[in-house]
């Protein structure tokens, strides 16, 4: 019995570090509500300000970024939502390059806004892109997705979620 | 003459790689910097201490931190800056808790089950392989 001891340990690793090697196309998180932090933005296009007591979603973006490129007709559909306002956030990309993916692909965000430094993805704790924060009206962050917005995570989390926080 | 050139250029390929940062103007400051560098992970490069990627996120974040050491903030701060918005996989060196005794202890455990399976081996007569 005991010869199988190593076998079975060799097993339970395997399967431990399989589960870590594979990795969701996207991390949901509906943490506990934390302020959202003041953040150091350059108004870059369109509204240069976030409305207090509107629900908002604030997406990190570039133009280098293939799965923004994914996710760009979801947050399209969002922007219809009139009970949401959608904010991007210009991640270590060019002007020239923006104005070009705004050009060839849509703009869906009210406003449009560069992160200088990097210290507001800091703030926020964001990894890459593309990342999305959803706030509430009392300027709460309640749900955060690393990862691009699939249909599905649009349809069956965040717009839910937009009804639920309209409600409170 | 050119082959002295080109050995020379070959000296210098090394420093294309390097990221011109402005220190921090004390030394201790850049010093207590650079320690919290070798701290944390980067968040993008897995693998790497902070200190030695290259990447945009890394670069702003060192920057932070030299901010943050500028303004008087200790390590502890800074390092439960990044851990509270990235969580403590962040440090090179998590914090040892419930959570992360496992990844504490696991190498002390494996060496202490294989010790026992080979004093096991060895009482019972076998040979290893």
């Amino acid at each position: 019995m005991m010869r199988f001891v190593p076998l079975f340990i060799f097993l339970l690793l395997a399967v431990a570090l399989g589960f870590a090697l594979v990795k969701p196309e996207s991390v949901q998180q509906q943490a506990t509500p934390y302020a959202l932090p003041k953040l150091a933005l350059r108004p870059f296009e369109g509204e240069a300000k976030f409305v207090p007591g509107k629900i908002m979603l604030i997406n990190f973006f570039a133009s280098w970024c293939a799965p923004c490129k994914l996710e760009h007709i979801e947050l399209e559909m969002l922007a219809l939502n009139k009970k949401l306002v959608v904010h991007g956030i210009i991640f270590n990309d060019s002007d020239e390059n923006i104005r070009r993916w705004i050009s060839d692909y849509g703009n869906p965000y009210r406003g449009l806004w560069r992160d200088e430094d990097g210290s507001a993805a800091i703030a926020l704790g964001v990894r890459g892109v593309p990342e999305s924060f959803v706030i509430d009206k009392k300027g709460m962050v309640r749900y955060r997705l690393a990862g691009p917005i699939t249909e599905q995570i649009r349809v069956k989390t965040i717009e839910p979620l937009i009804r639920t926080l309209e409600a409170e | 003459m050119i082959r002295t050139l080109l050995f020379c250029l070959l000296l210098s390929a090394p420093a294309f790689a390097v990221t011109l940062e402005a220190p921090l103007p004390s030394p201790a400051q850049e010093q207590q910097a650079r320690e919290i560098f070798t701290q944390l992970k980067c968040v993008v490069c897995e693998g790497q201490a902070l200190g030695e990627s290259d990447a945009p996120l890394a670069r702003e974040m060192r920057v932070k931190i030299r901010s943050m050491v500028n303004e008087g903030q200790s390590e502890p701060e800074i390092l439960a800056y990044f851990a509270k918005r990235y969580g403590d996989a962040i440090l090179l060196e998590p914090p040892l808790t419930f959570a992360t005794g496992l990844l504490w202890f696991a190498p002390l455990l494996f060496l202490v089950i294989g010790g026992l399976l080979i004093y096991r081996h060895s009482r019972a007569g076998g040979n290893l392989p």
